[in-house]
């Protein structure tokens, strides 16, 4: 009997020490993880579709970017607003990535011409 | 004053910059081919259109055993039964070129002074539809490529004559075809000039990059990729998205002012389309 409650009582005492590490764990991971609002979302996507009509615009869009763009609109429309968010911010800096190349190249092709 | 001393010392200044970026494209047509001829010195100089084949003995090898039942044949006699029939209206795509269509491909593309312009072989057949009421052809495979075949048959062996006629705005298309070739684009930062000038001759994998002197003249071509006859347009749009890049239109005036220049570089050499890829 003694046994029973002994081993009934360290039972118990690590299973609390679990569900408190897990909860520990939890708590960690909500505050390390940053919010994403609807709103932040379809920023994220209005910025990122403003790029990506630059670059389309200009002609030297990346295959890459209407990709996670299509994917980033998915992501909104399902709610997945912290996906949604960090595809539209990929996108984003891949359209303007684009453009500097654009820029940069406009003068620089004529170091690669054979003369 | 002081303004008009600055503006003539920045033209002093930039006046022979400017024309050494600009030479005639006369001037660099010669220094193109050179460039080839000196980087493939055991390259026959008509053999540049034959591409990897000209470079590679094992790949050569297969070629001349494809070419026993060449691939494209069946593009070049569906083409010409595409070409020799008549249009609803009576006219053929004969009427809509010189020489009845016969024997001309090495004079594409040319610059159209009343449009303003370059005009390929593609985009002349489109017209020629829409002239006489038809939808116009796609212009990447299909019948588009058939009919081109056939009238590239007729060029076999032809040399390269094309011509940019004494015209600010052939000038500047031909300007804007080059700074197409020699531009970076794509996630992959890569221009045309990076595989087939610095990379020409190299491998990609199993693949031999092609030298950019004779590139475009074997079009179309049966690639075995495709597993059909494509056209240039078709390699162009392909090639964009190998660099991660957004193709343009495939009737686009980048397309067209790219085959210009492409095309300008071959002049003297052999009309080798329709031809097989791997």
């Amino acid at each position: 009997m003694r046994n029973f409650v002994g081993n009934t009582a360290t039972k118990f005492f690590v299973a609390v020490l679990m569900l408190g590490s897990l909860g520990g764990v939890a708590a960690h991971a909500d505050t390390s993880k940053p919010v994403v609002t609807q709103d932040m979302a379809l920023a994220a996507l209005t910025a990122a579709d403003a790029e990506a009509q630059k670059a389309d615009a200009a002609g030297v869009q990346w295959t890459t970017v209407p990709t996670l763009l299509k994917a980033a609109h998915f992501a909104y429309l399902y709610g997945d607003y912290s996906g949604a968010a960090k595809k539209a911010g990929m996108a984003e800096a891949q359209a303007k990535t684009a453009l500097t190349e654009a820029k940069e190249q406009a003068s620089l092709w004529q170091t690669q011409v054979i003369r | 004053m002081r303004r008009i001393l600055l503006a003539g010392i920045a033209l002093c200044v930039a006046a022979p910059a400017l024309a050494a970026t600009l030479s005639s494209p006369a001037a660099e047509q010669k220094a193109f081919q050179t460039y080839f001829f000196n980087k493939f010195p055991t390259v026959a100089h008509d053999d540049f259109v034959n591409g990897p084949y000209a470079l590679d003995a094992g790949m050569r090898a297969q070629w001349k055993d494809i070419l026993q039942f060449p691939p494209y044949q069946f593009s070049i006699d569906n083409g010409k039964a595409l070409f020799s029939a008549a249009f609803p209206n009576g006219h053929g795509y004969g009427d809509c070129f010189a020489n009845k269509g016969i024997g001309i491909t090495q004079n594409y593309p040319m610059f159209d002074a009343k449009s303003g312009k370059v005009m390929t072989l593609e985009l002349a057949i489109n017209k020629c539809r829409t002239e006489n009421g038809l939808k116009p052809l796609d212009m990447s495979a299909g019948d588009m490529a058939d009919i081109e075949a056939y009238m590239a048959s007729t060029s076999d062996g032809k040399a390269f004559a094309v011509k940019i006629p004494n015209d600010p705005r052939a000038l500047a298309d031909y300007r804007a075809g080059e700074a197409y070739f020699y531009t970076r684009r794509g996630q992959l930062n890569f221009s045309c000039a990076s595989c087939h000038v610095q990379g020409a001759g190299d491998h990609l994998r199993s693949d031999v990059l092609a030298p950019a002197l004779g590139l475009t003249a074997s079009f179309p071509l049966y690639r075995s990729a495709w597993g059909n006859t494509g056209t240039l347009t078709r390699r162009f749009m392909e090639c964009n998205v190998q660099v991660r890049a957004v193709p343009a239109k495939p009737d686009s005036d980048t397309y067209a002012n790219l085959a210009y220049f492409l095309a300008y570089m071959n002049n003297g050499l052999p009309v080798g389309g329709p031809g097989e890829r791997p």
